[in-house]
């Protein structure tokens, strides 16, 4: 509300300082015009408005460059494949691909919406022992759960749900791969596919 | 001190990572000497929660890059309200775990929505910073707390949970004492160059510091001219993050032993760093230390230059291979920016001087 006071304030002031002389006048209280305005703007600062510049100049400043922040939004831009694809490339570079591999192996599980215990066992050979190829940095709590989790479909059912398994790694998982990402947003390989991802959408919207 | 020259963007935007070894190959093994070259690269190496990250951080603040922009830090407040989070949940699973019941109703409410479904979003809202500081000051919370030791919690949980009034807010933007305070678990190996003079660039590798991560140490093993090894000196009395059953003090000296005496480090200079001297401090003040350490004097275990002299020994015992003079041993609070400009000063000057020597 006070963002849009400030201007109405301002261009009212304006209008006064100006509309208010005859033709003649004008020439020679042009300058006077300009000053009051200057001086009421001065004014207007001292007294809060001054934080309302900031405010707008803070909106302005970081409005263009929202970046992705939470693990929704992570998720969702990752459907985009070349960005995957350019993420996956950047993880390689930076030694942190394990996370997109488990990534990947979770995204093709979310189809199928159950986990067979041998797909359980692949992803313990590949991504959770000690020293597997992929070995992802995960807490000690995160594997107790994912053991408990081989241990239920071992006595029951012989598999578990999709969602329980993402329960156990899902956050861990997008934390690490968020760390990796945030950096990769620096680059300029991700402006250059975000000037063209924003002129696709502009042509073909 | 130098002055940046390379942000982590390079001149092409390229963010200043480790290259693959096509572009820039961390195997390459230049014939240059250390000496000769225009490039020192220091590996900054230690177990996991050392601090590693933190005095990267703090080089990156007083380079004038990274967390010292306003827009690199607003990345950052879903880190630090997941911090809170995590620390919210860590000590609610403890009060159970450990049979410390919550006392208070609303702070019993309050935990039970913690677990089951608050979120960072929800942190915007300025209500749930008397909601959780309600819960922070609640007995059985402080009681789990003073046994934080059985349980996996952030060392910035006080900070945290005493600067809640900015950060749940939606005007909330991090200072840059916020970022330093975060944990964030390092992923993968980053860097950044910086000029030392004489035409030289320091290039500083940080890397993550769990079991896994070490794996990826040796991609730079070849190319390294010196290291600095971090250890905390308050996990006396901690497990392992990926490994709750493992004490820290023996997997560092573990990582430390493997690291200093590894026959491609024979001719670099190396810097121990004793790290988190100040919560090591309060911790003794409250915490037995010699119960951890059989061959400590127990009448000298409040005082904590015996103890860092105790903890030296033990590190530097571990040293068969490496030539003692060009081993230097620091202390170190990370979150203290002064004190790590003067150490990484002083660090940075021990380097240069092992490199003229060559």
């Amino acid at each position: 509300m006070l963002l849009l006071l400030f201007p109405i304030v301002i261009c009212i002031l304006v209008a006064v300082g100006t509309a208010s002389l005859d033709v003649q006048q004008k020439e020679y209280q042009n300058v006077g015009g300009i000053f009051n305005t200057i001086l009421c703007f001065v004014f207007l600062t001292m007294n809060g408005g001054g934080v309302v510049l900031i405010e707008i100049y803070k909106r302005i400043r970081y409005a263009k460059s929202q970046k992705t922040n939470s693990a929704d939004d992570l998720e969702n831009i990752l459907k985009n494949e070349d960005l995957f694809n350019l993420f996956r490339e950047y993880s390689e570079k930076e030694f942190s691909l394990e996370n997109i591999e488990f990534y990947s192996v979770m995204l093709k599980l979310k189809v199928q919406k159950v986990v067979s215990e041998k797909e359980l066992d692949e992803i313990d050979d590949t991504f959770i022992k000690n020293y597997s190829k992929y070995e992802v940095n995960l807490p000690s709590s995160c594997k107790r759960e994912f053991y408990k989790l081989k241990e239920q479909a071992q006595e029951k059912t012989h598999q578990v749900e999709y969602s329980a398994l993402w329960q156990v790694f899902g956050n861990d998982l997008v934390l690490n791969m968020m760390d990796t990402f945030r950096r990769l947003q620096e680059t300029s390989n991700y402006s250059q596919w975000e000037s063209v991802s924003k002129y696709q959408k502009h042509i073909h919207p | 001190m130098g002055n940046i020259v390379v942000s982590p963007h390079d001149k092409e935007g390229q963010h200043h990572m480790m290259a693959t070894p096509t572009s820039n190959n961390p195997n390459g093994g230049s014939a240059a000497t250390a000496k000769n070259k225009s490039e020192i690269t220091v590996l900054l190496l230690g177990a996991g929660e050392s601090g590693k990250s933190t005095l990267f951080k703090q080089v990156q603040f007083f380079h004038g890059v990274g967390i010292t922009h306003d827009q690199e830090r607003i990345e950052l407040i879903e880190i630090v309200r997941l911090n809170v989070l995590e620390n919210a949940k860590n000590l609610v699973a403890a009060t159970q775990h450990l049979n410390i019941p919550i006392e208070q109703p609303e702070n019993r409410e309050t935990a039970k929505l913690i677990i089951n479904s608050l979120n960072t979003n929800d942190l915007e809202d300025p209500s749930w910073s008397k909601r959780l500081y309600s819960l922070w000051k609640d007995a059985g919370i402080q009681k789990a707390y003073e046994n934080r030791e059985k349980f996996q919690l952030y060392d910035s949980t006080e900070y945290l949970f005493e600067n809640l009034d900015r950060i749940c807010s939606d005007k909330y933007v991090p200072t840059v004492v916020d970022v330093i305070r975060t944990r964030t678990k390092t992923i993968g190996i980053t860097d950044m160059k910086f000029d030392v003079g004489d035409g030289k660039q320091l290039r500083l590798v940080d890397v993550g510091g769990q079991r896994n991560e070490r794996r990826k140490w040796i991609h730079f093993f070849n190319t390294v001219d010196a290291v600095v090894f971090l250890t905390s000196l308050s996990e006396f009395d901690l497990n392992l993050y990926e490994d709750n059953g493992y004490w820290r003090v023996k997997e560092s000296l573990r990582v430390f032993n493997e690291v200093v005496n590894n026959a491609l480090f024979y001719k670099v200079p190396f810097v121990l760093l004793f790290n988190k001297r100040d919560l090591f401090e309060k911790k003794i003040a409250t915490k037995s230390f010699s119960k951890y350490f059989s061959g400590f004097n127990e009448a000298e275990e409040k005082n904590p230059v015996a103890c860092i002299e105790y903890m030296t020994k033990l590190f530097l015992n571990e040293i068969t291979e490496h030539p003692l003079d060009t081993v230097s041993v620091k202390t170190l609070s990370a979150i203290d920016h002064d004190n790590s400009k003067q150490v990484f000063e002083e660090v940075k000057q021990f380097i240069m001087t092992q490199q003229h020597r060559e």
